[in-house]
């Protein structure tokens, strides 16, 4: 595969691996667009683009966990059951893993546009400020959720969705800047012979 | 911690943090800076200082339960329950008489004895430093003016293996007699000193002392002090630059083989071949880490901390623990109810459903082992027994239930009436369809909190009786009445509560979700409240002079507390209809009015007005009621309606 052609298949899988992981339909309980079929698309991206930024070498362990805790997850979701809550000490590794490779991946992202030179329109830097806010959301919804466990006040459900939603809006922009990435990087037809 | 228990239930719940923070170390070693390698350390520092299964929850493992069945188990005693009151081990109340007691005053020595030990070892290093020489400290201040740092006195001793820093409150420079240190060991200390690091070192031992029989506490406790050293090397990393960096990795390789006596308040950049292998590697893998990760850093610290210290509330069931007697009965006995409100829910629960393990939630120690008796027998469960006294078949559990007129009796006491509908009419009962609707089943209770729990005290037997279920209130149970005499007419306030957790369960069939009774407990609810109230007015003039009175009206207002006699608003008809005869109304604030015009046949009882309001919480009993009294439209008293002795029922 040429390099152009490596570059352009990584940030689409990335892409599309974003849409898996944002996006959550159920038929019962079970979800269409399982997540763990996300995590596996941006295990295969931080494999290609690896030959581009070496730190997303760094990501891919972590990847397969939360692919394989979102496959249990799916699994189990056949019988009406979730593995989410069901362990807590499961829960925190994969909270904690969840916050860490988004925040690194969209870093490395951001990165590897600035090194080879895609950076439309200051993509790199809305990347980033846009890993900056989901980061922080994400860290809210969590403590706030905390914090509604522990504290009783009939205004936190609201407060949570409130945050939730903004940190859906900040997903979907992600995605979209992951989707303008692989625009500028535009695959490159193999010569003909 | 007051006995052997409850040290297993702290040491245990620190073990399980310290296994995640293992494996997080472990997950994000290449990933995060020593920064966040030492600081996640605080995570477990801050489940060490929280008593574990405070509040009822329990951190990642439930170990309350999984200690309390060992407990059960061994001892065969019911009447008590692990409980940590503090982090720290408190004596033990009298002199040891079984093997658990004396294993805690083993425990306590052997804190005791430890603690000790460091403080000889550190009064042993004060007094070496004292007989020091003071040190020339020309180049300690030449490098703390280079890199900006504090001093302190400095002095060399003969035989020291390396410099290192000690004390917290007047920290001193140790340095090796006759032998010249490097300026990057003497830039370590200084950035210990600055950061006071020593103070860090203090914390680990005494930790240590407290868990000294937890092997993996120990383990973590080295590697926080190794990690402490690896976050200093990076800092001295940072103020350093090229070939000064290597010479640095060389100078720590060089103290490989040194011996490592550990000592509290002591920081030393020689702490052991094993560990400075470790800290090479993270000297290996440094990077100036970019500025945004202190963020994530941040945030991944926050995501770990809140919900370790928070803890989880247990699930009520047991999954997979089912029909195991002795592990369902602990499950239940380290279900606290936290609130009054959920002591009260646990207990109608347990009556509604006959679930003798809810009754466990909500019983006093004093009656766990009874109560164990009782379940060992099988002899039909709990509730069984309490059906067989008189009550008909049939509890509706569709009702719920509700605690009539709780009032606070004392400064953690609580007594109501637990009243429940029945199914059927007691055996050889006749249906009476002209005084009320339903059977209901009614037994007075007291809660009472023990501890960090609260308790249900019934305070009689549950008995059948006739009552009136109504929206808000029903006659035919007490109620409290206030009173007041203005001529022939008594005005008469009747007031009543009723209290439930709030236990709608929705359920689904796929296609439409209903709202049912749930009778699963909610050891932590809060109670919602409705207040009804009924204003009369009683007759008691002569027969001859009734025929003086063609309308009688009242308007009232609750009084809280010591506060004066309020000026009521003049009795009206509502607005949108002036030319109303009888009117009546209320207020969700306790406030009702009425008009009633008095026929040629009007009866002694005068119903005048009814109606109430829901709250959350408990709803406390007025002191008082302001009344205005009108006959024949015009105002003939102002009254104010006192509490009348034991309260009446109407019928």
């Amino acid at each position: 595969m040429t390099e152009p052609n490596q570059l352009h298949d990584g940030l689409s899988q990335a892409a599309w691996g974003y849409f898996f992981v944002t996006f959550d339909f159920n038929f019962g309980t079970v979800s269409v667009l399982p997540r763990f079929v996300g995590f596996l698309l941006l295990l295969y991206a931080a494999g290609k683009l690896s030959d581009f930024r070496r730190d997303l070498k760094l990501l891919r362990p972590l990847c397969m966990l939360l692919a394989c805790f979102h496959f249990g997850d799916w699994f189990l979701s056949w019988g009406g059951q979730s593995l989410d809550g069901m362990i807590p000490f499961l829960d925190l590794v994969v909270t904690v893993a969840t916050l860490y490779f988004h925040f690194q991946f969209l870093t490395d992202v951001a990165a590897l546009a600035e090194e080879c030179q895609l950076d439309d329109d200051n993509l790199a830097a809305k990347i980033r400020s846009h890993r900056t806010a989901y980061t922080l959301l994400v860290t809210a919804v969590d403590l706030l959720y905390c914090l509604s466990q522990a504290l009783v006040w009939e205004w936190w459900p609201g407060i949570i969705i409130f945050v939730g939603i903004i940190t859906c809006i900040i997903a979907l922009l992600i995605m979209a800047d992951l989707f303008h990435l692989r625009r500028l990087a535009p695959r490159m037809d193999s010569e003909p012979q | 911690m007051n006995d052997i228990w409850s040290f297993l239930l702290q040491t245990l719940t620190a073990s399980g943090v310290a296994a995640l923070l293992l494996l997080l170390k472990a997950m994000f070693r290449d990933k995060l800076s020593p920064r966040w390698q030492f600081a996640v350390w605080g995570v477990l520092g801050v489940v060490l200082l929280l008593p574990a299964g405070f509040r009822g929850r329990y951190v990642l493992f439930n170990w309350p339960f999984y200690v309390e069945l060992l407990r059960s188990a061994l001892t065969g005693e019911y009447g008590a329950l692990a409980r940590v009151t503090a982090p720290v081990p408190l004596p033990p109340p009298g002199a040891p008489r079984t093997v658990e007691e004396w294993l805690f005053v083993l425990y306590c020595l052997g804190t005791a004895v430890l603690l000790l030990r460091y403080l000889i070892s550190y009064a042993r290093l004060r007094l070496a430093l004292r007989r020091g020489r003071p040190a020339e400290d020309g180049r300690v201040r030449a490098v703390a003016e280079e890199y900006r740092l504090p001093v302190c006195p400095a002095v060399e001793v003969e035989g020291l293996p390396s410099a290192f820093i000690c004390g917290v409150f007047r920290p001193v420079l140790a340095l090796p007699a006759g032998v010249a240190t490097e300026d990057k060991v003497i830039l370590h200390e200084l950035l210990h000193l600055k950061y006071r690091d020593a103070a860090w070192g203090l914390v680990i031992c005494l930790f240590r002392c407290l868990h000294w029989c937890n092997p993996l506490l120990w383990y973590c406790a080295d590697r926080a002090g190794n990690d402490l050293e690896s976050l200093c090397d990076q800092r001295v990393l940072e103020r350093l630059e090229g070939e000064d960096r290597r010479d640095y990795g060389r100078i720590l390789l060089s103290m490989a083989d040194d011996k490592y006596a550990r000592a509290p308040g002591t920081s030393s950049m020689a702490n052991g071949g094993k560990n400075i292998r470790r800290r090479i590697e993270a000297i290996a893998r440094f990077k100036r880490y970019p500025a945004g990760m202190g963020l994530v850093s941040v945030c991944v610290l926050l995501v770990l901390a809140a919900p370790l210290a928070a803890g989880t509330k247990a699930p009520m069931t047991n999954g997979g623990l089912g029909g195991f007697d002795a592990a369902d009965l602990a499950y239940a006995r380290t279900i606290r109810c936290t609130t009054c409100a959920g002591a009260f829910d646990a207990y109608a629960k347990a009556v509604i459903t006959g679930r003798f393990k809810y009754r466990v939630m909500c019983a006093p120690l004093s009656e766990q082992n009874a109560l164990a008796e009782v379940y060992a027998l099988r002899s039909g469960g709990w509730m069984e027994r309490e059906r067989d006294q008189g009550l008909p078949n049939g509890i509706d559990p569709s009702c719920g239930y509700q605690i009539y007129n709780l009032t606070r009796v004392g400064e953690n006491a609580y007594e109501g009436l637990l009243a429940l509908t029945l199914h059927d009419l007691p055996e050889g009962v006749e249906w009476d369809g002209t005084v009320a609707r339903r059977w209901m089943a009614v037994q007075p209770l007291r809660a009472e909190k023990e501890g960090d729990r609260w308790v249900i005290l019934p305070r009689g037997e549950l008995t059948a009786m006739q009552g009136d279920v109504r929206l808000g209130g029903n006659i035919g149970l007490p109620a409290w009445e206030y009173a007041a005499t203005a001529g022939d007419f008594t005005v008469r306030m009747r007031w009543q509560t009723t209290s439930r957790v709030d236990s709608r369960e929705q359920v689904s069939n796929g296609f439409w979700t209903t709202s049912t009774f749930g009778t699963t407990p909610v050891p932590d609810g809060e109670f919602t409240s409705l207040f009804d109230q009924i204003l009369l007015a009683d007759y008691h003039g002569a027969p001859e002079d009734r025929g003086k009175y063609r309308s009688i009206g009242v308007s009232s207002m609750p009084m809280w507390g010591n506060e004066g006699r309020p000026e009521l608003d003049p009795l009206a008809p509502p607005g949108q209809n002036p030319d109303a005869v009888d009117w009546s109304g209320s207020s969700s604030d306790g406030s009702s009015w009425a008009q009633r015009t008095l026929d040629y046949d009007w009866e002694d009882m005068i119903f005048l007005s009814g109606g109430g309001s829901s709250r959350e919480g408990l709803i406390d009993l007025p002191a008082a009621y302001a009344a205005d009294l009108y006959l024949n439209g015009e105002k003939t008293a102002e009254l104010t309606l006192r509490p009348v002795e034991g309260g009446t029922s109407l019928d």
